[in-house]
């Protein structure tokens, strides 16, 4: 019977339905969501279906909410900052209380405070260790993550050849902030200053940039030419 | 406690590796060295600068007389070709009249120090072997030559694992930026000498021309007083240059500098004009900067920082009656400060 269903469900996980195919039964998925062993069968199916297909996620998470709930029924530690909170509000609230000189409910509310204050006592000495713990834990994890990138990385320098540099991004993007389709690029704060009155100032900036343009260009020849000719000073 | 013992291990681990980096990276410009010495081989590359590309043919070979033969070319615009018959250099260009000079340095856009003594920029250059990739379809193995200190910049080379050939080189910032790159796109390394290079050999090149007029150091008036360490001068004179206008030849004071990787030129010259704000372009990795400052106009070209440029412009002096009498000395001390 068991088998059976197993088969079944296999099936059903490789896409076939009850309407196509005689070995998936009709209220097969109304037992499985009734039954949990199916269920489960159903999830390993699924599972199995990924690694063969090699779809399996980095970290394996076999059941999320199995996880969560054990995690949320762990974590009673966030209590710790409302006692403090609350323990606080109650004080202000007493001595509201002393002051409006309602003396019948004062010890009444005295004797909440107290106790009120033993819970909180424990509460925050648990709630102390922890946060001391957990940062701990925290950092250590870190630390050895960070250990581990620096294996890492190390080891895909060696193996996979990719340096830890950004020079793949910039060598698709060759001389960005240089460009400029013509071979020089140009700037003098003289240039720039008589941008403003550019009208009138136009055919002279044109004519000076030329001159500037002439200069630099010499000079840029010359040097490449004297490199040419190399040294005197053996 | 189990954490920081691995963590301490780690760390004495990356230690020793950085170490072992630096001396693999040299010995992987060895390599370079030597192979671009010694094999016999074909490629072509591309400069990329100011967002244009340059493509240029390179060939190299040892003759059966162990003479060195070395082609450059150009491939867009004009003619533009370098041959080298062992010590004879021929620059054929389209300003001028073909014409040889007798030197071990060859004007191309792969640094002569790579063909050299790698130890020589030892004092002003780290080198750090950083990890392996792929370029041009072969393993290479990434060796940066980082300038020690923020007035020039860094080199970063892709040798091929094989034969430690040049596959790949970029020249960055200090802060990253990428200021111009040699992309190889062929490379054949052979047994025999290739076609074009048995060529070479069997033709004339054009005459050596003598350099009289450089010959001899001229006393010169001004000197430079601040240049990165490392700098030395390996040239001065006095020349015309030609200012692309009319003939009209401006005589200027030229000093030439260089750390083994990046050549400076400095230019003195009296100026009419009184002051003129700093100008400057770049030409991929190299600028030119220009001043006039109280009549005197400066110019300095090099592959270095613009702010490097403007500190050399500004420290030129009037050279002392003193100093005048030793010039070769004076730029030696120029050079050190």
């Amino acid at each position: 019977m068991s088998e059976f269903k197993s088969e079944s469900i296999s099936a059903l996980v490789d896409n076939y339905s009850p309407s196509t195919d005689d070995s998936v039964s009709a209220n097969l998925v109304d037992n499985m969501l009734k039954d949990e062993h199916l269920s489960s069968t159903w999830q390993t199916y699924h599972l199995i279906g990924d690694v063969l297909r090699d779809e399996v996620p980095q970290s394996l998470q076999l059941d999320l909410s199995k996880t969560i709930s054990a995690a949320i029924a762990l974590e009673a530690t966030i209590l710790s900052p409302n006692s403090s909170t609350q323990a606080f509000v109650q004080q202000d609230a007493k001595s509201d209380d002393s002051s409006s000189a309602d003396n019948v409910l004062l010890p009444v509310s005295e004797t909440v405070q107290n106790t009120n204050t033993v819970i909180d006592a424990s509460m925050r000495f648990k709630a102390k260790v922890s946060s001391f713990v957990k940062p701990m834990g925290q950092v250590a994890i870190a630390a050895s993550a960070a250990a581990l990138m620096i294996v890492g990385v190390q080891n895909n320098v060696a193996e996979n050849s990719i340096p830890v540099t950004p020079s793949q991004v910039v060598q698709t993007m060759p001389l960005t902030g240089y460009a400029n389709p013509v071979s020089f690029t140009m700037q003098s704060p003289q240039g720039e200053s008589s941008q403003q009155n550019k009208k009138v100032l136009n055919e002279q900036l044109a004519g000076e940039r030329a001159a500037q343009q002439r200069r630099l260009h010499a000079l840029l020849k010359d040097h490449n030419q004297q490199v040419k000719l190399g040294s005197n000073i053996k | 406690m189990k954490f920081s013992a691995l963590l301490l291990l780690l760390l004495s681990v990356n230690v020793s590796a950085i170490a072992a980096d630096t001396e693999s990276a040299k010995l992987w410009l060895e390599q370079l060295s030597k192979s671009l010495r010694q094999l016999n081989f074909t490629t072509s590359f591309v400069v990329v600068k100011n967002n244009h590309a340059e493509p240029y043919h390179w060939l190299h070979g040892i003759a059966e007389d162990s003479q060195e033969l070395e082609i450059f070319s150009r491939l867009n615009g004009p003619r533009r070709d370098i041959l080298r018959q062992g010590a004879i250099v021929s620059y054929i260009e389209p300003e001028q009249e073909p014409y040889s000079i007798i030197s071990n340095d060859v004007n191309s856009p792969i640094p002569t120090i790579f063909r050299g003594d790698i130890s020589a920029i030892e004092d002003s250059y780290r080198f750090i072997s950083v990890g392996r990739s792929r370029v041009l379809g072969r393993v290479a193995q990434l060796v940066r030559i980082v300038a020690k200190d923020k007035y020039r910049y860094s080199y970063w080379l892709w040798l091929d694992q094989q034969t430690g050939l040049l596959l790949k080189m970029a020249i960055f910032t200090r802060q990253g930026l990428l200021l111009e790159q040699i992309q190889f796109t062929h490379l054949e390394v052979s047994e025999q000498l290739s076609e074009n290079l048995v060529q070479l050999q069997s033709s004339e090149l054009p005459g050596v021309i003598k350099l009289n007029n450089q010959q001899q150091n001229k006393s010169l008036s001004w000197q430079v007083d601040w240049l990165p360490q490392g700098f030395a001068v390996i040239k001065s004179n006095q020349h015309q240059l030609n200012n692309y206008h009319q003939g009209d030849d401006k005589a200027v004071e030229f000093m030439l500098f260089s750390d083994g990787l990046v050549e400076i030129s400095v230019y003195v010259s009296l100026s009419h004009e009184k002051f003129r704000a700093p100008e400057y372009a770049s030409d991929g990795a190299t600028i030119i900067f220009n001043q006039i400052i109280q009549g005197i106009e400066v110019g300095v070209v090099g592959a270095i920082p613009l702010a490097t440029a403007k500190k050399i412009a500004e420290s030129i002096v009037a050279v002392t009656k003193m100093k005048v009498s030793n010039n070769t000395q004076r730029g030696i001390k120029g050079a050190e400060r």
